[in-house]
């Protein structure tokens, strides 16, 4: 586990991640009703995610599925980025 | 089916259920056979689970949709008769976990919790569960289990996850949750049999146990964040039952989308997609709408051959057979239509065009599946208005149904031709810029009020996309068939009833009171049988006619419709309309159309020539003159009367079926009150400006 500092250091947003990029959620600033179901289909704290497509909206992959979101809605959520070779979700 | 406790001891769920016995999870006392014990099972799962081809494996024909009491969410109930139960099933709307916030989603998880008023909780939930995507299902079978009532797992797709090289132990999983798991392929049918064995299996069982299943992991530690713990649980038991790291995830899904949801490409797609859509419900969908009419036209002939009291005769012809099929007639459109929505949407496709679509859209305040019921919108705004249930909504549901009538329907068409005809007799190449004029109008006014409606009455605009894209697939033709019959069921019900009663109540406007014939037409008769006695019959034909129709004139100017026509002739003369087309508005009220056979009538051509010489009419209504001699049909009259035409709300089926669709009498009342607002407003501005 990180220390609080790093955490944040190593921090970003969903909506900057780039394309096939892994990672690993941290925070999300938002209990708005559109979280309720992005947390019942896998979007929640400790998850491990990857970017399919970016942009607006924008393609993540959770599990198995493949789930659109808007951007507006990518931009409450802190993730912390996998090493390479991580994540082996392909 | 097997008539009770399966014999065949070697099928992979008798072993379930005595390995289920051997663990001494569930306790069975089996009851006395009694005939048909009402047994409510509520079908749980994901969407894109294969919900709905399960339960039509399980039901077929015998389901019935209706609406949750008081709402717009739908669920179907079905029964099925299993060994010697009466099973009823219902399917509940798709969730993807117990606590949501959507209607729909809220609704499924209090009608399995037993919250509802008037719906006691169901008996037991079968819950179905995607094998191809176990970690994420398992999530909501969780929850299920933990309402600690008797649960039956049905792992579908098994037939997928077997191409895709997933292995799943069957008997681990049924281990781990402490419930009945039955592997199937509800596409295929494989697993059915077993199932159902065990749906009759727990229904006749006297006292059920629920299923024993406990997750302390998430007891203890679920405080902080529920999903995080929840979802270590089903990731853990997913590691232990399957074979993932064998697992081939397929390829094609991600190629296709990365044309699909691609900014521009998917873009073209999806027109493409929409264009092909478009042409089966405009174009394809006339050979059986011109049937339907024929036959319609073949039994008013003979009704009137049999029934000789003339205004029998007129009611049953003109007010039920009319009536009703000209409601009818739209039956292939909204067959076609559903049809090809349901393959869409089962392939996974439909996901997509929201996805591509969402951006566009979302600046009107509307979500990007809104696109399908604005298409066909331009076919008619009855299925348009029906196929808005694809989005989840209710806010942005609601918008769309405001704003699809306001799309040029296939019902205008006759106008826009005769107004066109009537402006520029001469140039085919103007009256086609009009037309398309016409409907570039209904399309900015939709978009436009769409935009209104967001900054004004229904603010916040639509809600951010969240969206899954389920893996391509082939779609289900059974399904696809049971949706458009479902579909149809509910339109025909709606035809025959309230729709009918409109059309009554229309005819009777036009029909009474009775007047005597005029005079000249009383002279033109009795002149025309003292000239077939002299042996000219084709003159006297042709004034028997012309009688014709100046009877039928004077009947309609005398009529409560045409007195309305007088009534609201002031309120309709600043747009340059007189009582005569006051009348025609009225009738239009059927169906928009009508005006123009309804104006036949009026200005003395004859009911016949709306249908078989639109020339004469059109010569007739050009030379037709006001009491002061002013020609009526003016370039700015036809032109205010086309811009009327656009925006109005006239028919008032549409008007049925968006009250049925958001549950309310107000929000009909309501886009009648606009539209027709905006049509005023608009036509007064296009009649001054000319």
């Amino acid at each position: 586990m990180m220390t609080e500092d790093s955490t944040n250091l190593r921090e970003t947003r969903l909506d900057k991640l780039p394309q096939r990029s892994c990672a690993v959620v941290r925070r999300i600033e938002t209990e708005s009703e559109e979280f309720l179901r992005l947390k019942s289909l896998g979007l929640c704290i400790g998850r491990q995610i990857e970017v399919v497509k970016s942009g607006d909206p924008l393609i993540i992959k959770i599990f198995g599925s493949r789930i659109g979101l808007s951007a507006s809605l990518a931009a409450r959520v802190w993730l912390e980025v996998c090493a390479p070779d991580h994540c082996n979700l392909s | 089916m097997s008539d009770g406790h399966s014999n065949n001891s070697s099928s992979p769920v008798a072993e379930i259920f005595s390995g289920r016995k051997r663990l001494g999870k569930i306790s069975i006392a089996p009851l006395p056979k009694q005939a048909y014990r009402a047994f409510t099972l509520a079908l749980v799962g994901n969407p894109n689970a294969g919900k709905t081809t399960l339960f039509n494996a399980l039901t077929g024909l015998r389901a019935k949709t209706a609406n949750f009491p008081g709402t717009t969410v739908e669920q179907k109930i079905g029964r099925a008769s299993i060994g010697q139960w009466e099973i009823t099933l219902v399917d509940l709307p798709g969730l993807y976990g117990m606590e949501s916030s959507s209607p729909d989603e809220k609704l499924a998880a209090d009608a399995l919790r037993g919250r509802l008023a008037g719906q006691p909780a169901p008996d037991a939930a079968l819950v179905i569960v995607d094998a191809t995507n176990l970690e994420r299902n398992l999530f909501l079978a969780s929850e299920v289990l933990e309402l600690k009532r008797p649960v039956i797992i049905a792992l579908n797709m098994m037939d997928m996850a077997e191409r895709e090289n997933i292995r799943i132990d069957v008997t681990k999983l049924r281990e781990e949750l402490g419930c009945v798991v039955v592997p199937i392929a509800a596409r295929t049918g494989k697993g059915i049999d077993e199932l159902r064995q065990e749906i009759e299996r727990l229904a006749g069982c006297a006292v059920v146990e629920s299923a024993q299943y406990s997750n302390a992991h998430c007891v203890t530690a679920c405080a902080t964040c529920p999903y995080q713990k929840r979802y270590e649980w089903t990731e853990s038991v997913s590691a232990k039952v399957m074979n993932a790291a064998a697992a081939r995830r397929p390829q094609r899904t991600e190629k296709l989308d990365r044309f699909l949801t691609h900014p521009v490409a998917g873009v073209g797609a999806f027109l493409a997609v929409m264009l092909a859509f478009f042409f089966l419900i405009f174009w394809v969908a006339k050979i059986p709408m011109q049937l339907i009419d024929h036959l319609f036209a073949t039994i008013g002939t003979w009704v009137a051959s049999q029934v000789m009291q003339p205004d029998l005769q007129s009611l049953l012809v003109n007010g039920v057979i009319g009536g009703v099929g000209g409601i009818l007639v739209f039956l292939p459109q909204i067959c076609i239509l559903f049809f090809a929505l349901s393959l869409l949407e089962d392939t996974g496709y439909l996901a997509r065009a929201a996805f591509v679509m969402d951006k566009i859209m979302r600046k009107l305040g509307l979500p990007g599946k809104a696109f399908v019921p604005l298409l066909s919108a331009h076919a008619c705004a009855i299925p348009a208005v029906m196929s808005a249930r694809v989005i989840e909504n209710p806010r942005d549901r609601l918008a769309t149904i405001l704003v699809a009538p306001l799309m040029a329907c296939s019902a205008r068409i006759p106008i826009y031709a005769m107004i066109t005809a009537l402006l520029f007799p001469q140039s085919p190449f103007k009256a086609a810029l009009v037309f398309t004029g016409a409907y570039a109008m209904g399309i900015f006014f939709a978009l436009g009020m769409a935009w209104v409606f967001q900054r004004t009455i229904l603010p916040g605009g639509s809600k951010p996309l969240v969206i899954e894209l389920p893996p391509y697939r082939l779609p289900g033709l059974r399904t696809a068939f049971l949706h458009t019959f479902d579909r149809a069921k509910i339109f025909v019900k709606q035809a025959g009833t309230i729709i009918l009663l409109i059309s009554l109540l229309l005819w009777t406007l036009s029909h009474y009171p009775k007047s005597a014939p005029p005079a000249v037409a009383v002279a033109m008769t009795t002149q025309a049988a003292q000239l077939e006695k002299s042996g000219d019959s084709k003159l006297a034909t042709e004034l028997r006619a012309a009688a014709g129709h100046l009877t039928a004139q004077s009947a309609l100017q005398n009529s409560f419709a045409g007195k309305i026509g007088h009534v609201i002739e002031p309120t309709i003369k600043p747009l340059g309309f007189d009582w005569q087309i006051g009348i025609g508005i009225i009738s239009s009220f059927a169906a928009r159309e009508v005006i123009v056979s309804t104006l036949a009538v009026v200005y003395g051509v004859g009911e016949d020539a709306a249908e078989q010489n639109r020339k004469s009419l059109y010569d007739t209504l050009r030379h037709a003159t006001r009491s002061d001699g002013a020609p009526v049909f003016t370039t700015a009259t036809c032109m205010s009367l086309l811009v009327y035409y656009i925006l109005a709300a006239q028919c008032l089926a549409t008007s049925v079926v968006v009250r049925r669709e958001t549950n309310s009498f107000k929000w009909p009342l309501f886009q009648i009150f606009y539209m027709t607002g905006l049509a005023y407003v608009a036509s007064f501005i296009i009649y001054h400006l000319f």
